[in-house]
C-alpha cells in the first residue's frame, strides 16, 4: 500500500453525513433516555426487524468488516465456514436459551446469574459480581480489537498516527454510548445493518468487474495458492473456530441485553431468523471481496485493511465512502453494545446491587455512564500494546469468544434446563471454563508450553474451557445440596409441597 | 473445488439455516400456550426451560 490518497470531497461529504446521521441518532437516544431500564434496554420495545439487525450488527463488528475481509484476503474463501458454526450456536439459542431469557425479562445476562444461582449467602449478588468480572475483563480484550481497528482505518484514511487514531476512536464511542445509552445502540445497529448488506451488494460487482469476474479471481488464486480457492485451515483450527463462535453466542453477554429489549419471545425468534438472513449475505460478500482484493492488491502489508484500501482505490468516492462509514459504524455499534454490557457489570451488578442498593435511578444512569467513561480507556492503553493478544484483528476476537463462551455456555444451558444445577455448581462452572480458556490460551500462543500433540487436535481454547465448565457445573452441583425454591422458581414450575422448599434458605 | 462452487454450497448451507429459524418461529407460534403471555409482553416465566 502506498501513501494516502488524497481526500475527495464527494467521500468526505458521504462519510461526513453518516456519521452526523449517527451523532443525530446519539442524541435521539439521550434525549429520550431517563432511567437505568431505558438505557440497558431501551424500556423493551424493540420489534422483530430492527431485533434482527441488532442483533446482527452487534455480532458483525470490526471482526467482520476489518477482520474477517482480511483472513479472507491472507487465507481465502474457506474461512467463510466458520458461519455456519456461528449459525449453529444462535439455533441452540434459538431453542434454547433466548426466548426463555426474554420471558425471564431482566436487564442483563448478570441478573439471570443472580436469580438462578441465588443460594450464595447474598441473594445471588456474589455470583453475579463472578460473572460481571469474567465479562468486564473479556470484553476489554474485545474492545482491544474493536478500537485497534478503528485506529487502522483512521491512519489509512486521514493519514492520522495509530497512538492518535486508537485515542479518538475510543473518545468517539464513549461518548456516543454513555449519552445514547440502548436506545442510540439499537437504532445505530438498524442504519448500520443497512449500510453493510447494502454496501457490501453493490461492491461485489464494482470489485469482480476490475478483477476479471468469478472465473477470473478463481484463475489468479488458484495459480497464487490452491488454498486461497480451497481451505487454508486444518480441520482442527476450523472446527475451533466454529466452536468458539458457537458456545459464544448461545449465551452472549451482548446479545443478551439486545435480546432483552425485544417485546417479547415470539418476537425475539423473529428477529434470530432476519439476523440470519442479514448475516449470510454479508458473509458471502465479505468473503467474496476478501479474495478479490488479493487478486487486485496481492502484497498488502496490512490484510486486515484489505477492506479499506478497497474503498479507497476501487469502488469510487460514493461507495467507498459509505464502506468506511460502516466500517466506523461497525465498531461504533458493537464498542457501544459492549461497553453498556461491561459498564452494567460495574455499575448495575457491582455498584447498584452490592455497593448502593438504594440509589436513586438517577444516580444509578450517572454511575453507568461514569462505567463506560472508565472502561472506554483501559483498551486504548491495550489496543497500543497489540502484541498482547497477537495478531489479526479477526484472531483477537476469536479469543473473546473463546473466553466467554467457556465461562457462560454449561452455567446458562444447564441453569435453564437441569433443575438441579445449584449455586456452587455455576459459579464453578464459570470460573473454572474461563480459567481453562486462558490458560490455554497463554500455554499456547504466549508461551507454548501445552503440548503439540494435543494442539494439534484442539484447535481453540473454548474446547478444553467447555469441557471443564461442563464438567464443573455438573460435578460440583451433584456434590452439593439442591437448589433453593426461590433459584428455580423463575424457570420452573415449583409445586409448594413438592419437597424443594426444604432447601429454601 | 473452484470458488464459485465453494461460495454456492455456504450459500444453500446458509439459506437451510435461515429457513429452519423461520420454521421453529412459526411452528412455536402455531404450537405455544406461551405465546399468549408473550404477546401481553409480560415478564412471567412460563415454564419453557424446563
Amino acid at each position: 500500500m502506498g501513501a494516502v490518497p488524497a481526500l475527495d470531497p464527494l467521500f468526505v461529504l458521504v462519510v461526513g453525513t453518516y456519521l452526523l446521521v449517527v451523532a443525530a441518532i446519539g442524541y435521539y437516544g439521550y434525549a429520550r433516555t431517563a432511567s437505568e431500564a431505558d438505557f440497558l434496554v431501551a424500556d423493551r420495545s424493540v420489534g422483530p426487524i430492527v431485533g434482527g439487525a441488532t442483533l446482527a450488527a452487534t455480532q458483525m463488528s470490526a471482526g467482520t468488516l476489518v477482520g474477517a475481509f482480511g483472513v479472507h484476503y491472507l487465507f481465502g474463501v474457506g474461512f467463510v465456514w466458520i458461519w455456519t458454526g456461528l449459525w449453529a450456536g444462535w439455533l441452540v439459542s434459538l431453542v434454547l436459551v433466548a426466548p426463555q431469557l426474554r420471558q425471564f425479562g431482566r436487564v442483563t445476562l448478570t441478573d439471570f446469574v443472580a436469580a438462578r444461582y441465588a443460594d450464595d449467602g447474598a441473594g445471588g449478588d456474589y455470583a453475579r459480581a463472578v460473572s460481571a468480572l469474567v465479562i468486564v475483563v473479556g470484553y476489554t480484550v474485545f474492545l482491544t480489537a474493536q478500537i485497534t481497528a478503528g485506529g487502522l482505518v483512521l491512519q489509512s484514511v486521514l493519514g492520522v498516527p495509530q497512538p492518535l487514531g486508537v485515542g479518538a476512536m475510543a473518545l468517539v464511542a464513549v461518548a456516543y454510548t454513555a449519552f445514547g445509552g440502548m436506545r442510540a445502540s439499537v437504532l445505530t445497529d438498524l442504519v448500520q445493518a443497512v449500510v453493510m448488506v447494502v454496501g457490501a451488494l453493490l461492491a461485489v460487482p464494482v470489485a469482480l468487474q476490475v478483477a476479471g469476474g468469478v472465473a477470473g479471481v478463481n484463475a489468479v488464486l488458484g495459480s497464487l495458492r490452491p488454498s486461497l480457492v480451497g481451505q487454508a485451515f486444518s480441520a482442527a483450527d476450523l472446527v475451533g473456530f466454529m466452536a468458539a463462535s458457537a458456545f459464544y453466542i448461545v449465551a452472549a453477554p451482548d446479545e443478551v441485553t439486545r435480546i432483552y429489549a425485544m417485546r417479547d419471545a415470539a418476537t425475539v425468534r423473529t428477529a434470530i431468523g432476519v439476523s440470519l438472513a442479514l448475516q449470510a449475505v454479508v458473509a458471502v460478500t465479505v468473503a467474496l471481496l476478501g479474495v478479490t482484493m488479493r487478486v487486485l492488491f496481492p502484497a498488502l502489508s496490512t490484510p486486515d485493511l484489505a477492506g479499506v484500501v478497497m474503498s479507497q482505490f476501487l469502488l469510487g468516492p460514493v461507495l467507498g465512502g459509505l464502506f468506511v462509514a460502516a466500517v466506523f459504524s461497525a465498531i461504533l455499534s458493537t464498542v457501544d453494545s459492549v461497553l453498556i454490557v461491561s459498564a452494567a457489570g460495574l455499575a448495575h451488578d457491582v455498584y447498584a446491587k452490592l455497593v448502593a442498593p438504594d440509589a436513586t435511578e438517577r444516580t444509578k444512569l450517572r454511575a453507568n455512564r461514569a462505567a463506560v467513561l472508565v472502561l472506554g480507556t483501559v483498551p486504548v492503553v491495550l489496543a497500543l500494546n497489540r502484541g498482547l493478544f497477537g495478531g489479526l484483528i479477526q484472531f483477537v476476537v476469536i479469543l473473546l469468544l473463546s473466553l466467554l463462551g467457556s465461562a457462560f455456555f454449561a452455567p446458562v444451558l444447564l441453569g435453564l434446563h437441569w433443575r438441579r444445577a445449584n449455586t456452587p455448581g455455576g459459579v464453578a462452572g464459570m470460573v473454572a471454563g474461563f480459567a481453562t480458556a486462558a490458560g490455554w490460551h497463554v500455554g499456547t500462543d504466549v508461551y507454548a508450553v501445552v503440548p503439540a500433540t494435543l494442539t494439534r487436535y484442539v484447535g481453540d481454547p473454548v474446547l478444553p474451557g467447555v469441557a471443564v465448565s461442563l464438567v464443573a457445573t455438573v460435578t460440583v452441583s451433584l456434590a452439593t445440596g439442591d437448589p433453593s425454591r426461590r433459584s428455580l422458581a423463575p424457570f420452573f414450575d415449583v409445586p409448594d409441597d413438592d419437597g424443594v422448599d426444604a432447601a429454601e434458605d | 473445488m473452484s470458488l464459485s462452487a465453494q461460495l454456492g454450497a455456504f450459500l444453500a448451507v446458509a439459506a437451510g439455516y435461515v429457513a429452519a429459524a423461520f420454521a421453529w418461529g412459526r411452528y412455536r407460534r402455531r404450537d405455544g400456550s406461551n405465546e399468549g403471555r408473550d404477546a401481553e409482553g409480560t415478564d412471567e416465566p412460563s415454564g419453557e426451560g424446563q
